[in-house]
């Protein structure tokens, strides 16, 4: 890791919203992450990318607090994650929302007390019509509130992941954690899940996500952390990224992104003198 | 050690409960209708059956030796104070402590738990909590109920051997039982209730990644919830009788 | 949906209110049973002495319970206390003029606080207020102008009495079948040579005619002790004829010593009677085994007399032989098997 600069947070002056330091999990025998430290910046789209298996819906994990590492420490918008208060944390929560890979939905609720359990817990005073009507607006907007007195077992893969989206949308977060959230999803979906993610952005939401795909990348991403076998490999702005030298890291965004890192360097130089894609 | 802590953490999260009441009190209400009335027949036969030996043999002993009195007091002692709360757990325990190690530990393996605490729903305040209240009221109230059957069953197998009127054999019951009967045995159904839930939960979160360890859990969940039970069982009657 | 899901709120509920509502029910029922609703109704009394009075103590009338003692405690004048509860449900037997009575057995078992109703019939004196002891200044007026209604109490003596009878009773019987068992065993040692069962049967005999000569003396034992009581009856009239019209309590004392000492006398000469009858006793008991080991010895002499009989009629020789016979178990030992 030593000799690394691009591992050092890129712009110290900007506030992190989550912290990581010298994070290392370990599952078994196989070290998912090692050593990792990372400052995500506050009110910015960070994306996660990187091959298959190199620890990156851990490091997600982890900077959501959802997964306790082995060593290190985890602050969330200035919650000490992991020896914080349950009242501080539970506040902190309110105000996050999870796009897990596979879902999570709640098996055992309708899609409509899956969305609505977020809001009954954190806001009891709220009225139940005044949820309902929350409800529906998110599901409509998806085209979803058909399905809403469903269970999760009886949708398909795209429709538990937009539900699992409105989930993360309902409590209105300023912070967002997006495990590969348009996998299985439609076209039409990825389009609409877009907007609503250019809106959360626009106000000022700080996003932290895992994808491959190219769409969100490009019209989402202001910050790129490459990972590679659990090591965090290089963490900066989406045009200092894709001007990488570092054949490793050029040979993934190729994977992960197609388009933007087959332009050579020099290029995406002329067409953005100042460095800023957006 | 760490169940220990576990379950203050479950005590401590109880004041919230009620504060957000809407949400958990479906689960509460679905735990009440799993562990307590769908318990109630297994119950009442147990009861009845109980109440019918204890009768049934009493009633051949006991005048032998002059002592035919003597059967309310032993039905008040074994069905009140000492079978009821213990045979009433025993099948909570095996109907919903194992329903409930089995749907936390799927609940781990399919992410729900990080999901719940993902949006910020502490797991033991949304789980654990309607669980851990739900399955002590029922064992309260299925000891409740396992008395009365036991104690009417009793009565109506007396009636086939010696007829007496209902209004005697309810003197006799109520004169040999006491209030102290009654505390001794809602304690105890309180208590076991309370570590059916607290085991049971426990086990449950102790599934970590592969479905295999469900069953582990729920086993292991078995063999030390019983112990417990027995356990405490001893120390309560011990406690009764200092 | 299924129904249970659907309706899971109210099945619930009923299940808890029913449930709740049965123990309400139980406990009510316990309570009501053991008096825990119930209203007391408390009252003081004042005795002399705290002796045999003791906390919980019961508070009976003609034999019922009507109440308990509740505490004791020691005024500054000397006096105790006695504070107690009435259960409400005999709470109209507390009239006016009514007096308490420490009331202790000769025997030392029974015994217990009496409460003696007033004479007049009135309303329930207010709670709280004294009801004078027997024995007070208050409380012997009270007698004296006969405004108590106590019950004609069976003389102590006599119950002593009645419960010697059926101890002469039961000698008696026993007696008797002494007597039944030796006219048996005569019958069967009628004729038979004088070894030493004879000596025993003369023994028994001598035993008996002991046993005889106890009776009586207990029949003079009781006639003595008739004698005494009616002796004792003479003072204990005595009693409300000094209270009232001469009402010398000098002399009331000074009658009162004689009493004691003709009770004292009355009480040994029981005590004689008592061990009396104890000795005999234990003579009966220890020539029980006697008799019993000659009932049983004659027994087996009459089975080996008929074992021989049907051994001859069963000869071989004529008929069949001696047949094989069950030995029946004694439930006495031999006679010489037995400890003295």
């Amino acid at each position: 890791m030593s000799g690394m600069s691009s591992t050092e947070t890129p712009a110290t002056d900007i506030q992190p919203c989550v912290r990581l330091r010298n994070i290392s999990v370990q599952f078994e025998d196989f070290e998912a992450l090692k050593d990792v430290s990372v400052e995500f910046p506050l009110g910015k789209t960070t994306l996660i990318m990187g091959p298959s298996g190199c620890g990156k819906s851990t490091l997600l994990k982890v900077a959501a607090g959802l997964l306790p590492p082995d060593r290190g420490e985890v602050e969330i918008a200035g919650v000490d994650a992991l020896r914080g208060r349950p009242r501080a944390m539970s506040e902190m929560r309110k105000n996050t929302g999870f796009v897990f890979q596979d879902a999570g939905l709640w098996q055992n609720m309708t899609l409509f007390d899956n969305m609505a359990l977020p809001l009954e817990f954190h806001y009891p005073e709220r009225a139940e019509n005044v949820v309902r009507r929350e409800i529906y607006a998110w599901a409509t907007r998806f085209d979803l509130s058909s399905i809403l007195p469903l269970r999760p077992s009886t949708l398909s893969g795209g429709e538990r992941k937009l539900i699992s989206f409105c989930r993360a949308m309902i409590l209105n977060p300023n912070l967002l954690f997006l495990d590969e959230p348009t996998t299985f999803v439609d076209r039409l979906g990825v389009e609409r899940m877009l907007s609503v993610l250019r809106e959360k952005k626009a106000s000022g939401c700080s996003m932290i996500g895992v994808t491959h795909d190219a769409d969100l990348t490009s019209q989402l991403a202001d910050y790129i952390l490459v990972m590679k076998a659990g090591e965090l490999r290089e963490f900066g702005t989406t045009s200092e990224i894709a001007r990488s030298r570092d054949p490793e890291v050029r040979e993934i965004l190729a994977d992960v992104l197609d388009e933007a890192a087959t332009y050579d360097g020099d290029i995406l130089d002329l067409l953005e003198p100042n460095g800023d894609l957006f | 050690m760490y169940a220990v802590g576990y379950f203050f953490e479950i005590l401590r999260e109880i004041p919230g409960f009620f504060l957000r009441r809407r949400s958990g009190l479906r689960v509460l209400t679905m735990q009440m209708l799993f562990t307590g009335f769908e318990a109630l027949p297994v119950i009442a036969v147990i009861a009845l059956g109980l109440g019918g030996i204890i009768v049934i043999q009493g009633l051949s002993l006991l005048p032998q030796f002059g002592q035919g009195q003597l059967i309310y007091t032993i039905l008040v002692i074994v069905i009140t104070r000492e079978l009821g709360p213990i045979l009433a757990a025993f099948i909570v325990f095996a109907r919903s402590g194992t329903a409930i190690t089995t749907e936390i530990g799927n609940m781990v393996i399919n992410r729900e738990i990080e999901a719940f605490i993902a949006t910020g729903i502490n797991p033991i305040s949304y789980l654990v909590v309607p669980r851990f209240l739900g399955v002590t009221l029922s064992m309260m109230l299925l000891n409740v109920y396992f008395n009365v059957f036991g104690l009417l069953g009793s009565f109506f197998i007396a009636q086939l051997f010696q007829p007496l009127p209902f209004s005697q054999y309810a003197a006799g019951l109520f004169e040999a039982i006491s209030g102290a009967d009654v505390a001794s045995t809602m304690l105890k159904s309180m208590i076991f209730g309370a570590l059916i839930a607290t085991v049971s939960t426990f086990y449950g979160f102790r599934v970590e990644r592969a479905s295999t360890e469900i069953p582990q859990n729920t086993i292991r969940s078995i063999g030390v919830g019983f112990t417990l039970l027995i356990v405490a069982n001893g120390v309560l009657t011990l406690v009764y009788y200092l | 949906m299924k129904f249970k899901i659907r309706f899971a709120r109210q099945i619930v509920g009923v299940f808890v209110i029913l449930g709740f509502g049965l123990l309400l029910m139980i406990i009510v029922m316990i309570g009501s049973n053991q008096r825990w609703f119930a209203r007391n109704y408390e009252y003081v009394s004042e005795f002399q002495s705290a002796s045999g009075i003791s906390q919980g103590m019961s508070i009976t009338f003609r034999g019922f319970q009507i109440g308990t003692v509740t505490s004791i405690e020691l005024t500054e004048h000397n006096v105790v206390a006695v504070r107690f509860n009435i259960f409400d449900t005999y709470i109209d037997k507390v009239t006016e003029n009514s007096v308490m009575q420490l009331v202790s057995h000769p025997l030392g078992f029974g015994g217990g606080m009496v409460l003696h109703q007033g004479r007049r019939r009135t309303d329930p004196l207010p709670e709280g207020s004294l009801i004078p002891s027997i024995n007070s200044g208050l409380g012997r007026s009270l007698v004296a102008q006969d405004l108590v209604a106590l019950p004609e109490e069976p003389d102590q003596i006599e119950e002593l009495l009645s419960l010697l009878d059926p101890i002469l009773r039961n000698i008696d019987a026993v007696t008797q079948e002494a007597e039944q068992l030796l006219a048996e065993v005569n019958a069967v040692l009628a004729g038979s040579s004088q070894g030493p069962l004879a000596e025993t049967v003369a023994a028994v005999n001598a035993v008996l005619l002991e046993l005889e000569v106890a009776v009586a003396d207990i029949g003079k034992i009781a006639g003595n002790i008739e004698a005494t009581t009616a002796e004792m009856r003479d003072p204990t009239g005595l009693v409300p004829r000094l209270l009232g019209a001469e009402g010398s309590i000098a002399r009331i004392l000074d009658d009162d010593e004689e009493l004691y000492r003709e009770i004292e006398k009355i009480l040994a000469s029981v005590q004689a009677a008592l061990e009396d009858v104890q000795q005999m006793t234990e003579y009966l008991v220890s020539t029980t085994p006697q008799i019993s080991g000659i009932l049983e010895e004659s027994r087996q002499a009459i089975d080996t007399g008929q074992e021989v009989l049907m051994g001859v009629r069963n000869n071989p020789l004529i008929r069949g032989g001696v047949p094989e016979r069950l030995e029946q178990p004694t439930t006495f030992q031999g006679f010489r098997d037995e400890e003295f």
